[in-house]
């Protein structure tokens, strides 16, 4: 067979507004707002530079939902600089951009080859001679549930068989469950390469014969797809041996850190600890906009001061300002603070007094493994209580259904409210409340 | 604590008053109105703590005599107290305990046996009318309220109830269900309006499928559009180029008939069979000189037939065209002709002038002299030089004759002068000589012939003149030398004689060799050297005349022959052309007009012959090019059709219809226009769709607000989860950590209501009572009916002195008329709840004024000690 290569590419979620920012400085906002279009520019340019054979996409090009049309004609645009290089593209939906979602105004080149609602195969061809044969499969529909994997043959066709799917392999926790299947589906067959989408991480399933790899999406949307994000270079050598090749395309990079304010004494301290620590993040990868979630952890004599109510707006803007300042187009941006220190309250004994804070904290204690989230079928780390023996479960849930079953709420939000909540931190600060006003004055 | 014995010595209405053998449980007192069992009350209370101030009425001033005040036994755990108190004159009086021995105990000691109780408390709990029971507060006081209240709570900088309404504001200031202010609510509409915005934007993905379908259509309906615009494009080019092609065809109209009437067959010449214009055009030029070149329709581009102008002239034309030259070289000639026509006959007549005057000349000079004779002398001028060296030798000659004689005189002379008078003598010698010259002179004149006659006389006058100058200078110069030249002078005389002589003999022989010379020129041999001279003059004339005439002669001669040849060649030429010759004359001369008038006549013919040739030459070429512009035009279509369609039309109609074309072609561009116009507004409202950078900011607009949104939402479950914590734990203090007294007066309540209500309730952290029904509802006390209101107050009351009794000491209570309110269950009820409460140690003094609560507390509390109260006087 002929060596040969390819860019194995998934959930580029074109137009798909970065998430859990708040307000930005123009600039920065409409850099984030063109990221993943930026991201898959980027690798465009890499397949065009190395001189790729083709370029597949397993899914999730775009966010259907958001019928957002500039993204439309972007994708257009990219695929059109590939066909404009002879670089043909071969494109698996997903259930982001089902069959049939893509606006009807837009047309994609001719080398462009999307794949129907059933397994088809198409030849990837170098000088009219077949070189590989890629086969792939569409969502016809946004909820596709089928094993997908299930229904392409197991003895494919040509010297190099690769498949192309957008799926959850092995009900990975944290994705909802499209075309679910297990990596055995995938393993037990002749293909050699599974270029699958869906997963946002990058991840090599099974690194022997038949390779099955997730290239991780090319720009993390959110604080929970932190690291370096991209595609797959992969190289196929005259044996049929595969390389994987990373290529990093993210605009923006998320982090995640947590600090621990035991040693500080005064917020200079703190602002000297994010100087140290965005100085490393830009020195890790300089030409990128990052964006840090900031956890300060622990307990001291700050916390006080980080509790007081401007705080924590008023600290982001000075850390903002201090890396906006030294930012030269690719900031160190403070996503967020989340502030989940502590007093140095002593927890226990006010958890065991007879009297009603300590009623209060025991009850906390109860509820705050147990998130009291009445439609939480679909999420791992969120099953409704077992017991509820005091019942507090109920009552939280009671008080808190009263917007969070709001239907104006589900629609502003766009998705179930009760799993936008950061449960612990919810339970945290209620305790927090009832502490700083109801604990005796002299165990502050 | 129980009453044993109540004594009073003067109270009120009261004198000497003693209730003995009171019983340890419920004693009961019956009296009427006004039958002083208030009075009997406000003892107790004065005993235990104190008259009340002068002036207030509860201080109750004896009215029927005895001092003021009385006493009361207690027992206590056994033990007798006398508590007692008589008005001393201070205020509120000294209380006296003795001990059953008399024993009188230091003041502190009823505060012991009273455990410090309170006055306040005392007569809010243990001693209290109808009054009290109506009233709330008097529970509130802050040492009854604190054993109602505040057990079970911590010790926080917020009173709890404050901070539950600090998180109640809280929740509010992020969420109220119909608020509009609050913050949640506020990003709430924010993002609603966001979102609307956003379904507004995208709606733009199918305005711009649709605007893609209309350009689609436009697209195909531009397409229709260019073919009819193609069509209508063609069909006024086709009518434009008949009208461009007009003139032209007139042109080959108006040549065709100039051929016609040239007798040039049209046919030859019909565009019908023609086929490229350039070549004929290039043809046509290259041919400029013969003919046109007319490129045959059947034939290819390289072949094309040259049409000679000749051909389409006629014979006598062509004829007439072909001596043209020689007519043309005829008339360049006539000038000349007519010029020599003029000479010959002036030349004739000098000829004939000139043959007379000779003719006369000869016959003047002798018979002797003919013709050839004159022409044969020779007249030159060398002739004469020689002539004159001839008289120049006889001049010579008899100038030595005579300057010999002379000299030899002139010596003589000389020599008689010297000797007399010289200056004389050389005077008279110059006279002499002069004298000798002018008639040597004369002589000469005499004696020479006529011819040479005046020769000899300037020759002797000459050598006359140069002897006077001689003799003048010798004179001169004999003057000056006379004296010297005296002795030679005779010599000289003898010497000048002999050369006289030698003179003479000279003279002879050149008059001798003169005439031999002239008999060798032909000449007259008598002839002097002047009248040889002047013969030669007139030979000379005569033989001029002769040339003149010869050569006048010869001109005519020559004249003649060339009007000769001229003639013939009109002659020739007329041959040529067939016409009729020339009218021959006799003579010559006759001829020269009709000669000229033919040849103008000819020179006329031919140029008209010319200019029609031109004339055709043009034609032709019109034609030639109007049919190479007409091929030309014609184009694919050919020539022929096209000229058929040419011939079809008129310039009118044709004009009409380009109109109309043209009409057409432009409501079919500004249709074409209009589409494109549509398209490129279209393309640029797709254009403008595409590029929308809108809806991504307002998608990212919306991530931000739903961000903001999460965030509010926290605060606000951090409230919410809070309020919920509080109000279980809260639950849980009114279930399980209600005070004492709360949990007593519930079952109280309960057993007076029998069941009716079951709890009472001191919310956490508040100051208020709550009760609950059977059913789980909670009442506030005021909404109690008034006897419910009273029981609630009574079971409060009992269950305050349980806990104070168990606390401290179980002071008796005393009760006036409280069941009044009560209906009968609820009075029965109470009174067996009293019976029951007095059993487990609590004393109860209860006044009535009813006989009917009489016997239900003997129906119900039959131990119960029932008397009535003495009648006061």
């Amino acid at each position: 067979m002929q060596a040969f290569s390819f860019l194995h590419c998934a959930d580029v979620h074109l137009g798909a507004p970065v998430r859990g920012l708040g307000r930005l400085p123009s600039r920065l906002r409409e850099r984030l707002r063109d990221a993943p279009t930026e991201a898959l520019a980027r690798l465009v340019a890499t397949a065009i530079n190395r001189e790729v054979d083709a370029v597949i996409v397993a899914g999730d090009l775009f966010d259907a939902d958001d019928r957002n049309l500039r993204a439309h004609a972007e994708l257009r645009e990219q695929l059109q600089h590939l066909d404009d290089a002879g670089i043909p593209s071969f494109i698996a939906t997903g259930n982001h951009d089902p069959l049939g979602t893509l606006s009807t105004g837009v047309r994609l080149p001719e080398s462009t080859y999307v794949f129907g609602p059933d397994v088809e195969s198409v030849p990837l061809l170098r000088d009219s001679a077949e070189i590989a044969r890629i086969y792939g499969v569409s969502y016809p529909k946004s909820a596709t549930y089928e094993n997908l994997a299930a229904t392409f043959p197991r003895n494919p066709d040509g010297d190099f068989a690769i498949g192309v799917l957008h799926t959850n392999v092995g009900d990975q926790v944290g994705h909802d469950p499209y075309a679910p299947c297990q990596l055995s589906d995938l393993t037990q067959t002749s293909f050699d390469y599974w270029a699958l989408g869906h997963v946002h991480t990058r991840a090599t399933l099974h690194s022997r014969a038949p390779v099955v790899h997730y290239p991780g999406n090319p720009q993390g949307l959110h604080t929970r797809e932190p690291g370096a994000r991209g595609a797959t270079l992969v190289t196929v050598d005259e044996s049929g041996r595969v390389k994987l090749e990373p290529i990093w395309s993210d605009v923006a990079r998320w982090h995640r850190v947590r600090t621990s304010i035991d040693e500080l004494e005064a917020i200079d301290d703190l602002i000297g600890a994010f100087a140290e620590l965005a100085g490393s993040i830009r020195g890790s990868a300089p030409n990128r906009i990052h964006l840090v979630r900031w956890t300060l952890t622990g307990s001291g004599p700050l916390h006080a001061e980080l509790c007081r109510p401007a705080t924590e707006s008023d600290l982001c803007h000075v850390l903002r300002a201090a890396q906006a300042i030294r930012a030269q187009g690719h900031p160190v941006w403070l996503e967020r603070l989340d502030i989940t220190t502590s007093a140095t309250h002593d927890m226990e004994r006010l958890r065991n007094q007879q009297d009603y804070l300590g009623d209060m904290l025991r009850l906390a204690a109860e509820i705050r493994d147990a998130p009291p989230i009445p439609s939480a079928a679909n999420v791992g780390d969120a099953r409704p209580p077992a017991d509820d023996p005091s019942g507090i479960g109920a009552s939280v849930r009671t008080e808190l259904a009263e917007l969070l079953d709001h239907p104006r709420l589900t629609r502003a939000l766009g998705s179930d409210p009760w799993l936008a909540l950061r449960w612990r931190e919810i339970v945290s600060q209620a305790e927090a409340h009832a502490i700083e006003h109801l604990a005796p004055t002299e165990a502050n | 604590m129980i009453f044993r014995r109540v004594h009073i010595e003067g109270f009120g209405i009261w004198h000497d008053l003693d209730l003995s053998d009171l019983g340890p449980g419920v004693n009961v007192f019956l009296a009427p109105n006004e039958g002083g069992k208030s009075t009997l009350m406000a003892f107790i209370r004065a005993v235990l703590f104190g008259f009340k101030r002068r002036g207030d009425p509860h201080r109750y001033e004896p009215l029927r005599g005895g001092r003021h005040g009385g006493f009361i036994d207690v027992e206590t755990s056994g033990t007798g107290y006398r508590v007692s108190r008589i008005d001393d004159g201070t205020s509120r009086g000294e209380a006296v305990v003795t001990g059953a021995d008399g024993r009188r105990f230091d003041p502190g000691k009823l505060g012991s046996l009273l455990s410090n109780t309170t006055e306040t408390l005392y007569e809010n709990v243990f001693a209290f009318g109808l009054e009290e029971l109506q009233r709330l507060d008097t529970l509130q006081a802050e040492d009854v309220a604190g054993h109602i209240y505040s057990a079970g709570m911590g010790a926080g900088t917020l009173n709890p109830v404050v901070f539950r309404q600090q998180i109640q504001e809280a929740l509010e200031r992020l969420y109220r269900p119909r608020g509009k202010k609050p913050e949640i609510s506020r990003l709430l509409s924010d993002i609603e309006a966001t979102q609307d915005r956003l379904e507004n934007r995208q709606q733009n993905a199918n305005a711009h499928a649709e605007l893609v379908r209309r350009r689609k259509r436009l697209n195909e309906r531009r397409a229709q559009h260019h073919a009819t615009l193609e069509r209508r494009q063609e069909e006024y080019e086709d009518l434009a180029r008949l009208q461009t092609a007009w003139p032209q065809y007139q042109k080959l109209l108006e040549a065709e008939a100039t051929f016609e009437a040239v007798g040039v067959a049209p046919t030859r010449l019909r565009i019908g069979n023609v086929a490229r214009a350039e070549a004929s055009q290039n043809a046509s030029t290259a041919a400029a000189g013969g003919g046109v070149a007319i490129a045959e329709a059947s034939s290819d581009l390289g072949s094309t037939e040259q049409v000679d102008v000749l051909d389409l002239m006629s014979s006598a034309q062509r004829a007439l065209l072909t001596q043209a030259s020689r007519i043309r070289g005829l008339m360049s000639n006539a000038e000349r002709l007519r010029e020599l026509h003029a000479t010959v006959d002036a030349r004739q007549r000098e000829a004939r002038h000139l043959r007379h005057a000779l003719f006369n000349d000869l016959e003047e000079m002798g018979g002797e002299w003919s013709l050839d004779r004159v022409r044969a002398t020779r007249t030159d001028v060398t002739v004469r030089d020689e002539i004159r060296q001839w008289s120049e030798r006889f001049q010579e000659t008899e100038t030595q004759i005579r300057t010999t004689d002379a000299r030899a005189t002139d010596a003589n002379l000389v020599y008689q002068a010297m000797l007399e008078n010289r200056e004389q003598i050389g005077r008279g010698t110059l006279l002499s000589t002069w004298g000798l010259i002018a008639a040597a002179i004369t002589a000469t004149a005499i004696l020479v012939p006529a011819p040479a006659r005046l020769t000899s006389s300037l020759a002797i006058l000459s050598v006359g003149l140069l002897l006077g100058i001689l003799m003048t200078w010798l004179y001169q110069r004999g003057l000056r030398h006379r004296r010297s030249d005296q002795a030679l002078a005779a010599q000289r005389e003898a010497n000048l004689w002999q050369s006289h002589n030698d003179a003479n003999n000279a003279l002879a022989t050149v008059s001798d060799e003169w005439s031999d010379w002239l008999g060798g020129q032909g000449l007259p041999r008598e002839l002097s050297t002047q009248g040889a001279l002047d013969l030669l003059d007139r030979l000379r004339q005569s033989q001029d005349k002769d040339r003149r005439a010869q050569a006048a002669e010869t001109t005519v001669d020559t004249a003649m022959a060339e009007l000769q040849r001229a003639c013939m060649t009109v002659l020739s030429v007329l041959e040529q052309l067939d016409r009729q010759a020339m009218d021959l004359r006799y003579d010559t001369l006759k001829m020269v007009d009709p000669l000229l008038s033919t040849i103008g006549e000819l020179q006329a013919e031919v140029e008209a012959v010319e200019e029609n040739r031109e004339r055709i030459r043009q034609v032709l070429n019109e034609y030639a090019r109007a049919r190479a512009g007409l091929r030309a035009l014609a184009g694919e279509e050919g020539a022929a059709e096209f000229q058929r369609r040419l011939e079809a039309t008129n310039p009118e109609s044709l004009a009409r219809a380009l109109g109309e074309a043209q009409g057409h072609l432009v409501s079919a561009r500004a249709d074409r226009d209009a589409i494109n116009e549509k398209l490129g507004a279209l393309r640029q409202q797709s254009d403008d769709l595409e590029n929308d950078v809108e809806l991504p900011n307002l998608l990212q607009a919306r991530e931000t607000q739903r961000t903001d949104l999460v965030e509010q939402l926290h605060h606000w479950a951090g409230h919410a989860v809070c309020a919920a914590l509080y109000d279980e734990a809260k639950r849980k203090y009114e279930a399980e950590r209600q005070p004492e007294v709360v949990r007593l007066a519930s079952r109280y309540f309960q057993m007076m209501t029998d069941g009716r209500y079951t709890r009472v309730i001191a919310p956490l952290g508040e100051n208020r009572l709550e009760v609950e029904q059977e059913r789980g509802d909670r009442l506030p006390p005021s909404a109690l009916s008034r006897g419910t209101g009273e029981q609630l107050y009574l079971a409060m009351r009992l269950a305050l002195a349980k806990v104070y009794g168990d606390q401290a000491v179980p002071l008796p209570l005393v009760a006036d008329d409280i069941l009044v309110n009560f209906d009968d269950d609820r009075a029965r009820a109470t009174a067996a709840l009293l019976s029951l409460y007095a059993s487990e140690g609590h004393q109860i003094l209860a006044f009535t004024c009813h006989r009917h609560l009489v016997r239900t507390f003997e129906t119900n509390a039959p131990e119960a000690q029932i008397r009535a109260l003495p009648a006061h006087a």
